[in-house]
């Protein structure tokens, strides 16, 4: 075992949310709103079936293999070619997904908050004080997830000084051109909630295997809440307008005012975001660091994370050249691919080991 | 990562040495009175205050050491040295006739000369005979001792107001009149080549895991130093991260205090010659804890603890923030502050982390200052001090008003924490963030609090989690971190490690009229 740490089920839990909010609370509105526009309030509900769906898929195979990550049970399902062939791309998947997440992370920080600070300077910020805590093993990860969750999440009660602003009107009508805009609308939520399939990672070190399952699902219905939240606000602050803004939720948090005095608070709200996307980059750079140590049967996992962010630093400038084609990336393809790797491939998995299990039963 | 081997070949052949040393010492006493006492003149030589003295009992020569001071020489003389010349015994069976007849209760029979050395080291007085192997150590210790005061590093308003002294003894006696029962264990181990330095290892049978004294021991065991002078020497030595800013054990002077971790399932160590005792394991919210905070209802408990927390993200951030704001966040500050903040700053010629710096290190030395010197000097330090960082330094345009708020406000807020040790590793980070703020705001404080939180998180103390019981969820500890609900309802003790006996109370004590009868 290259991990002994174990934690909690609900340990689990302040590690999920913000693995699959942090990013996505900055971009969903906006690209759900294209879709959607003013029903894009309810689209988070469908979004969030796929996430249920990912959940359940890793959940199986988990009881199928227990103790087990993917990259090993994968070779068991498959035979030793095909397995290997699919954690190799898994493991390049969630690499690639890392980069994604660092230069999504840097560019907002250098585009809205400090504007004249190179962003190379944010990547490695972050990578650094990651990498530490990935060093550290998933039990570091897990308890300074606890209380950098709660932090980040704490902040969001911020949100309330907004409700004398909200106009509800900009609802209305509700599912005027039918069903179909939010479907769509709802699919640009799977990049976010096929993230789930990390779980399949963390479910081998839990302390108290039953307990998984009821996590994951509650997990997914945290993140389902607090985005159904952000994307009401935006909503009904800023109106259809809203999807023209890469950032929308950034706007309505520079609207907040407490008692006239207390202005411009979108610093404190995106310091605090930090640390929802310090979780979330952990969480990941973890799984890759794991998954590639397993894949390539290292003793030890730790090695490999430097060298690893060094790499990942030069994949999240390399990839993408500008927020435009982010957007566009993250509206076409990234709905497609991330479910076809995230859900698709483990759901064929699961099918595949069940069937065997099943002639092995019989035979 | 590739780690260099040490050779561990020139370690192992001292330690030999060294082993020799010592076992050359361990052998047992001549039936020769007068080969006994030529060796230990030849140990004492030299040493003007080891007292030797012959004389005969019963036609048997006898003789007395014992170091001047340690001992309680009238006790010696008059009831001793009296009953033994004064006295006959019996021929037979002399030794046990001389050990019934002296009227002193603790007598230990010794037979080797290291024995015999630790014993007048000690201030026992030894008492040798001709034509025996054995002496006896009489328990006349004496020494001169300070005398039971009010802890001062720990005062409190409500509480007991006795503090440990310098002697082990007294400490021990003060522990045993709080608890009485015979589960209060205290073993002994002695550290230090020359000092020999008794530590008492401390703890409640049956509620403290036996696992955790076992690895205190083997940590104490593996002490091999010439000397400990105060209970940082072992806490040095006994930590599980060595360089960590942190405190991992626990330090306090007061006997309610220890009494009160022991009978949370905690080990404490006593150590001769130091008033403090050493409380293991601790966690970060035990560093936060006062003893005033369940002599006090439990509102008040909650509200002056949960102040505690609030001053310590001052203590740690405000001057960092300030920092922060000023150089990169402006459109932060409301309009009429940020005029008054500017006016201020506009004849000040340093950029707000130099200045920040720059106050922090004053204050810093001033403390420091404030500490070390002689009460005399010691006004002439603040007043001076109170000019530096004062009206003074404003008007003279070197440093912004709003600044010296800032810094004294984080000077308060430092002295709120409860526990020494805490403030320091606070008074020593709070440098790096202020160094981060003003390079990257507060995107940078942030990225200095998740790696304060990473190294809180890595960390742990004789075994558990350091940040534990917040970050590993536990329901019923976290009943005394943030906050402290009522005595009645914490029904159980923290679990640490291993075995684990939960109750500490009864269930269904809440306090209300006609409960008595029930």
């Amino acid at each position: 075992m290259l991990e002994k740490g174990r934690i909690s089920a609900l340990q689990m839990e302040f590690m999920m949310v913000p693995t699959i909010i942090a990013t996505g609370v900055l971009s969903i509105p906006s690209i759900a709103g294209r879709f959607a526009r003013h029903d894009m309030w309810m689209t988070p509900i469908i979004g969030s079936l796929i996430g249920f769906f990912t959940v359940y898929i890793a959940w199986k195979l988990h009881q199928l293999f227990p103790r087990q990550t993917p990259i090993q049970y994968s070779e068991q399902i498959v035979g030793k070619v095909i397995g290997r062939l699919f954690s190799l791309f898994l493991v390049f998947f969630y690499i690639h997904d890392t980069g994604l997440i660092i230069r999504q992370y840097s560019d907002f920080i250098t585009g809205n908050v400090m504007l004249e600070t190179p962003a190379v300077v944010f990547s490695i910020g972050i990578l650094i004080v990651s990498a530490l805590a990935v060093r550290g093993g998933i039990e570091v990860i897990a308890r300074s997830a606890v209380i950098c969750t709660t932090l980040f999440l704490c902040t969001s009660v911020a949100l309330i000084f907004l409700i004398k602003d909200l106009d509800v009107s900009y609802m209305l009508p509700i599912l005027e051109n039918g069903p179909l805009p939010v479907i769509k609308g709802g699919f640009v939520h799977n990049a976010w909630f096929s993230e789930f399939f990390l779980l399949a990672f963390i479910f081998p070190f839990l302390n108290s295997q039953n307990k998984g399952l009821k996590s994951g699902m509650k997990a997914t219905l945290y993140v389902m809440l607090l985005l159904l939240v952000v994307n009401f606000f935006v909503l009904t602050l800023l109106g259809v307008s809203s999807v023209n803004q890469f950032y929308p939720v950034f706007s309505i948090v520079r609207a907040i005012t407490v008692l006239g005095f207390f202005e411009n608070f979108e610093i404190i709200i995106t310091a605090s975001w930090v640390l929802g996307n310090f979780v979330k980059v952990s969480v990941f750079l973890y799984v890759a660091s794991l998954g590639l140590a397993q894949l390539l049967r290292l003793s030890d996992y730790r090695l490999i994370v430097f060298p690893l962010c060094l790499l990942l630093i030069l994949l999240s400038y390399w990839d993408i050249p500008n927020i435009v084609v982010l957007v566009d990336y993250m509206t076409k393809v990234q709905p497609f691919y991330f479910l076809l790797v995230q859900t698709v491939l483990p759901l064929f998995l699961l099918f595949i080991a069940l069937a065997r299990k099943k002639r092995s039963e019989s035979g | 990562m590739i780690r260099i081997r040490r050779q561990p070949l020139k370690r192992k052949v001292k330690n030999e040495k060294a082993s020799q040393l010592s076992s050359s010492q361990d052998i047992p006493l001549s039936n020769n009175l007068e080969e006994n006492i030529k060796y230990f003149t030849s140990i004492y030589q030299e040493s003007e205050d080891v007292i030797f003295r012959s004389f005969v009992v019963d036609q048997t020569a006898a003789a007395i050491i014992y170091i001047e001071g340690l001992s309680d020489t009238q006790k010696l003389d008059e009831q001793v040295l009296v009953t033994l010349l004064d006295k006959s015994f019996h021929e037979q069976d002399f030794l046990r006739s001389v050990k019934n007849q002296l009227p002193i209760s603790n007598i230990k029979t010794i037979t080797t000369f290291s024995d015999c050395i630790d014993a007048i080291g000690n201030g026992n007085p030894i008492l040798l005979f001709d034509g025996f192997e054995e002496a006896f150590s009489l328990g006349l210790v004496k020494f001169e001792k300070r005398s039971i005061e009010e802890p001062q590093a720990e005062t409190s308003i409500r509480g007991p107001r006795e503090g440990f002294t310098e002697s082990l003894g007294v400490n021990t006696s003060l522990l045993r009149r709080i608890i009485k029962d015979p589960a209060l264990k205290m073993k002994s181990v002695h550290v230090g080549k020359y000092t020999k330095t008794k530590v008492v290892i401390s703890y409640i049978e049956g509620v403290v895991d036996q696992t955790l004294i076992k690895e205190i021991e083997n940590r104490l065991n593996r002490i091999k130093i010439d000397g400990v002078l105060e209970s940082g020497y072992i806490e040095q030595f006994i930590e599980d991260n060595p360089y960590s800013p942190f405190p991992q054990v626990l330090y306090t002077e007061r006997p309610d205090v220890v009494s009160a971790n022991l009978l949370e399932g905690r080990a404490v160590l006593m150590i001769e010659g130091t008033p403090f005792s050493l409380i293991a394991p601790v966690s970060f919210f035990s560093l936060f804890q006062s003893q005033e905070d369940y002599y006090e209802r439990f509102w008040i408990g909650t509200f002056i603890r949960s102040l505690r927390f609030l001053f310590l993200a001052i203590a740690l951030f405000l001057p960092s923030i300030y920092v922060a704001i000023t150089t990169f966040h402006q459109e932060m500050v409301p309009t009429n502050l940020l005029i008054s903040i500017a006016s201020a700053r506009e004849s000040v010629p340093f950029p707000a982390i130099v200045e920040g710096l720059m106050m922090e290190l004053v204050f810093e030395a001033l403390r420091e200052a404030g500490i070390r010197l002689p009460k005399q000097v010691g006004s002439a330090v603040s007043i001076v001090g109170a000019l530096v960082i004062g009206q003074a330094a404003v008007q003279a345009g070197i440093v912004a008003a709003p600044m010296v708020i800032v810094v004294s406000i984080t000077g308060i807020a430092s002295f709120m924490v409860p526990r020494y040790s805490i403030g320091l590793a606070i008074r020593l980070i709070r440098f790096p963030i202020i160094i981060l703020g003003g390079s990257l705001g507060l995107i940078g404080i942030i990225l200095a609090l998740i790696l304060i939180i990473i190294h809180l998180s890595t960390l742990r103390s004789f075994g558990i989690p350091y940040l534990s019981p917040i970050n590993t969820l536990q329901k019923q500890p976290m009943k005394d971190t943030l906050i402290r609900s009522p005595l009645w309802k914490m029904g159980t003790r923290p679990h640490l490690t291993g075995e684990y006996n939960a109750v500490r109370e009864d269930t269904n004590l809440h306090p209300g009229p006609n409960k008595g009868s029930e």
